[in-house]
């Protein structure tokens, strides 16, 4: 299998490739925009004042942190059309990939907002600034400079991720590599041109990164 | 109808038992296995001859930067091919285990190594410690505060991918769901009762994990 690694017939049959890449970046943008929504919600929630909305933002966050993906995609997959929910593949990948990171970014955002110095609110607070005030000058700018960094790196998560919706047969990246073993019968050479892609990607992402680690120590002062 | 099915998904129990105890066993020898490993491999991605520590970054992001899924299948397929024979699923799962949790490992313990400060290196050495010395009673326990957080919430990640080996024919949890939910339509039920076990071992871990954090973190402004 090593001895003919067969370079040519992955140029041959690139299409696939160039496909299943397009709906890794189509399903991870609309993943991204469910979870970036479903995460600043699920934090309001959870800093507001309401006892049961804290709770139930609560249960939504933990249950989804403390249980795998590939469970939570089956469960969507499964059970939905169970409960007379028929949806297309791509709809249930979105919609787990969006839950799934929604969890994460709801604690990335809340602890970017708690890691604001209290100490700043007050002297924001004694010098007459309104409570809207207080958070769009104060508060948000820098929650949002030290969110920015686990954000990047649950969105290259996230892009990592929707590898697991070939598992419902979408077809992204990853099933192109199973199509392409299915189709020659040689699946070493649609992993590692996969696995070349998904890293490209994760450069990409990881530059993007650190260009902003840099701007943002300049907000926060510190790293 | 309902309970009809139920009944019959009563049968399925002690096969269902059977993946929930390997996926316990996977997880804890894969934990065990990468946390030596990734503190070795850690510790010299800060201590080595530049070359190793190089190839170490490049290990690093290679393993960072590609799905689980994707270095599964390589292993899966390159494995026999490497050692010469036909193997069953699980060692090809415990080696793309290994060598995928080995490099996020290794990367948290690279983070604390380098955290201690360089003077304290050069004093030590003054004393007359060795290397090995230095990190036994210098080193290590300074970074074990700082390392703690990171490594339990990589646990529970590591544990969670332990599902994906199921796609390489592995029987662990998830698997033995699959395999119930194609005979029996109650995916509803198979997968939240799946759902619950990985929340019993998962769960335990992120609430220590974010205890750790707090404890160990310092917070802005202090």
């Amino acid at each position: 299998m090593l001895g003919h690694f067969n370079l040519q017939l992955i140029f041959d049959h690139f299409d696939l490739f160039r496909h299943g890449l397009w709906w890794t970046c189509l399903l991870s943008a609309m993943g991204w925009i469910s979870a970036v929504s479903l995460g600043l919600t699920a934090c309001a929630l959870k800093l507001g004042p309401v006892r049961a909305l804290q709770r139930s933002a609560g249960f939504y966050i933990e249950s989804i942190r403390s249980t795998p993906l590939l469970v939570q995609l089956y469960f969507l997959y499964f059970g939905l059309p169970e409960i007379g929910i028929v949806l297309p593949e791509v709809a249930v990948g979105v919609i787990a990939l969006g839950l799934n990171s929604g969890a994460y970014m709801a604690e990335i955002f809340r602890a970017g907002i708690l890691k604001v110095a209290p100490g700043q609110i007050e002297a924001a607070r004694s010098s007459g600034l309104s409570a809207w005030r207080i958070q769009r000058h104060v508060v948000l700018p820098q929650a949002v400079a030290y969110a920015a960094m686990p954000l990047m790196s649950q969105t290259i998560v996230l892009v990592k991720d929707s590898s697991l919706l070939s598992l419902i047969s979408i077809t992204e990246l990853a099933f192109a590599a199973e199509d392409f073993y299915s189709r020659f019968f040689s699946p070493l050479e649609g992993y590692v041109t996969i696995a070349l892609l998904y890293f490209a990607i994760y450069l990409i992402l990881n530059s993007a990164s650190d260009h902003w680690a840099r701007k943002i120590k300049t907000i926060t002062g510190t790293g | 109808m309902y309970f009809e099915n139920l009944a019959l998904l009563g049968n399925y129990a002690p096969f269902f038992l059977k993946g929930v105890w390997t996926t316990i066993w996977l997880s804890a020898v894969c934990l065990a296995l990468a946390t030596v490993t990734g503190l070795v491999v850690g510790t010299l991605h800060q201590l080595a001859w530049k070359p190793v520590r190089a190839l170490i970054t490049v290990y690093i992001h290679l393993v960072r930067g590609t799905p689980f899924l994707v270095q599964l299948f390589i292993i899966f397929f390159l494995l026999p091919e490497l050692v010469g024979l036909e193997l069953s699923p699980i060692p090809s799962a415990l080696v793309a285990l290994l060598i995928h949790g080995t490099a996020y490992i290794a990367a948290i313990f690279s983070a604390g190594v380098a955290s201690i400060p360089k003077g304290q290196w050069e004093a030590t050495a003054a004393q007359g410690l060795s290397l090995m010395q230095t990190l036994r009673h210098v080193a290590f326990p300074q970074i074990f505060q700082f390392v703690l957080p990171p490594l339990v919430g990589q646990y529970v990640l590591l544990i969670k991918d332990t599902t994906v080996v199921s796609i390489v024919g592995v029987t662990e949890l998830t698997k033995s769901g699959l395999l119930i939910a194609s005979r029996i339509p109650e995916g509803v039920t198979i997968f939240s009762v799946i759902g619950v076990f990985y929340f019993l071992i998962c769960y335990p871990l992120v609430h220590l994990a974010n205890r750790l954090e707090q404890r160990f973190t310092p917070t802005a402004g202090n």
